[in-house]
């Protein structure tokens, strides 16, 4: 997608009205700021757009707003950390800004506390498939791996996190079930 | 483990940003993709391709086909350079009309709900205090220059008011509320700096006078409806709203303190007072804010964390105004006889600098596991 070789700015804009909901989860379950999240949305096109105007070519928008995106919420988590289970509950954690039961808040914030803990490449694709709803086949076009890759890796990734969860369990006294 | 991973999954499904939110972004972009500021400016044929594709975009879409059918007419009428140039028009410049009746018109029609019409007007009327305060810098903000930005704030306030009185009809109280305290703060935060740019020993002041006034004569106007809707918030809605109001004034109360503490060793004194103050009172005011969430008044707490909110948003204003004016901060006082508490410039169109890196292809030899 370019503007010099026809594509245009409405375009774009469709791609923005197409994923602007995905790019918000992707960042919001990085930075777990509803605000912060979104001025990464607009960061994130902004910059797509300045790379689309210098020339850039783009091969799949969605995997480069994603890649943007992630390159975004790290720098932005650079500067202000937040990927403690006791930051996340001290901040008033509410992923869906509309409630919920404080115990299933409180149950959400500590899975994805636990997912924080866990080496990138299984957090990636944790948040990719649970958090942002994504499938094994999708993961696999953003991320460059096979989708056999990405099976196995989801496999491996929540066996650890059952792991992880259970030491939490023991933290927080509640069952990983 | 399966099945609580399942659950958070669908749960996870319902964070997105609000239709507010997706419309106020969408605005933005459509601004920025149409403004000489972004990449355009190394392609601004490019740009201008894509300016004219998006108002036939915005024939499909728009709820006012006339209206865009008319932008499109103009654009083919008007020569490939145009929209770019007319970006930087000021008041008595030939382009000032395309940019006010085309470039802005576009994004006018793409922001199709009142929420977004409001943040497009209050940017508009931010835009127009932006020319006068590059023009009251320049010396050169003259009565018939003021009157044209005059009759245009006038107009943006009234279709902000317009479209914050069909959000308050729609039963969205808080949503009004916090629309139109930004309204207030941008207005009163402009309206400020234009004071501090302009000479009081010049004729021209007359003109930086009149757009103040009628400036803050715009803000009054949004201050008694934003204290309307404040009051109109209603139970339950009122917890959340005063809790959500206390987040955001604490967020921005914690932005502007460590934004003083960076850049104090480089402001006026004046500035050093001024910032100072309103962030003493913001802290204040989140204090009372607090206090009455303990008797459960939360109305009154959610009007006075809104009231924090514009105080930290504009004693940043005021430091971003000092740094980017040095010349007009040191030396000359406001306008303004009571001008001791408001300034301001936003800042959402600094460039934040190009922290970006090109993206890769991610290699998957990083997977060993």
């Amino acid at each position: 997608m370019n503007p010099t070789s026809g594509d245009n700015q409405a375009q774009f804009i469709k791609a923005y009205d197409e994923l602007a909901d995905a790019i918000f989860r992707h960042c919001y379950f990085r930075v777990y700021d509803r605000e912060k999240a979104r001025d990464l949305v607009q960061d994130c096109f902004m910059k797509t757009w300045d790379y689309l105007c210098r020339g850039g070519e783009i091969g799949n928008i969605k995997a480069f707003l994603y890649r943007t995106a992630t390159n975004l919420a790290i720098d932005a988590g650079r500067r202000h950390q937040t990927d403690s289970l006791e930051a996340l509950l001290e901040q008033g954690f509410d992923p869906t800004g509309a409630s919920g039961s404080a115990e299933q808040l409180a149950e959400t914030a500590r899975v994805v506390a636990a997912i924080d803990r866990l080496k990138p490449a299984f957090r990636d694709v944790l948040k990719h498939r649970f958090l942002e709803g994504l499938g094994p086949q999708e993961i696999a076009r953003l991320s460059g791996l096979s989708e056999n890759v990405v099976s196995v890796r989801i496999n491996r990734a929540v066996a650890t996190l059952k792991k992880e969860f259970t030491l939490d369990k023991t933290r927080y006294g509640r069952s990983a079930e | 483990m399966e099945d609580l991973l399942n659950n958070i999954s669908e749960r996870s499904k319902r964070v997105a940003l609000t239709e507010a939110e997706r419309e106020f972004l969408r605005v933005r972009l459509v601004e920025y993709a149409a403004s000489p500021r972004a990449g355009a400016s190394e392609n601004f044929i490019a740009a201008w391709l894509g300016f004219w594709r998006q108002s036939a975009f915005a024939l499909r879409s728009s709820a006012r086909p006339v209206l865009a059918a008319a932008m499109i007419v103009a654009i083919l009428v008007g020569s490939a350079g145009v929209s770019y140039a007319a970006e930087s028009a000021m008041p008595g410049d030939a382009l000032y009309g395309f940019k006010l009746a085309v470039n802005e018109e576009v994004v006018s029609a793409l922001a199709v709900t009142p929420e977004a019409q409001v943040r497009w007007e209050t940017r508009r009327a931010e835009r127009r205090l932006e020319e006068a305060e590059v023009l009251a810098d320049a010396g050169d903000l003259d009565a018939d220059k003021a009157a044209i930005i005059e009759e245009r704030i006038n107009a943006h306030a009234a279709s902000a008011e317009e479209h914050l009185a069909e959000i308050d009809r729609g039963g969205h109280a808080r949503e009004a509320a916090e629309l139109g305290s930004e309204l207030e703060s941008a207005l009163r935060g402009h309206a400020a700096v234009i004071g501090r740019l302009s000479e009081p020993d010049d004729r021209r002041a007359v003109g930086a006078a009149n757009v103040i006034k009628t400036a803050e004569k715009q803000a009054g106007r949004a201050a008694v409806r934003r204290s309307d809707s404040e009051q109109a918030v209603t139970v339950p809605d009122n917890r959340r709203a005063a809790e959500a109001s206390l987040a955001d004034a604490e967020k921005k109360l914690t932005a502007v303190k460590e934004k003083f503490a960076e850049d104090r060793s480089r402001l006026t004194v004046k500035t050093i007072d001024q910032a100072g103050g309103l962030i003493a009172l913001a802290e204040a005011a989140v204090s009372s804010g607090r206090a009455a969430m303990i008797v459960e008044k939360f109305n009154e707490a959610f009007a006075v964390f809104q009231e924090a909110g514009r105080q930290a948003q504009q004693a940043k204003m005021l430091i971003s105004a000092d740094q980017k004016w040095p010349e007009h901060s040191r030396g000359r006082e406001t306008l303004r006889e009571d001008g001791d508490n408001d300034t301001g410039i936003d800042d959402r169109n600094v460039d934040r600098g190009d922290r970006w890196e090109r993206p890769q292809r991610e290699a998957a030899a990083s997977d060993r596991d």
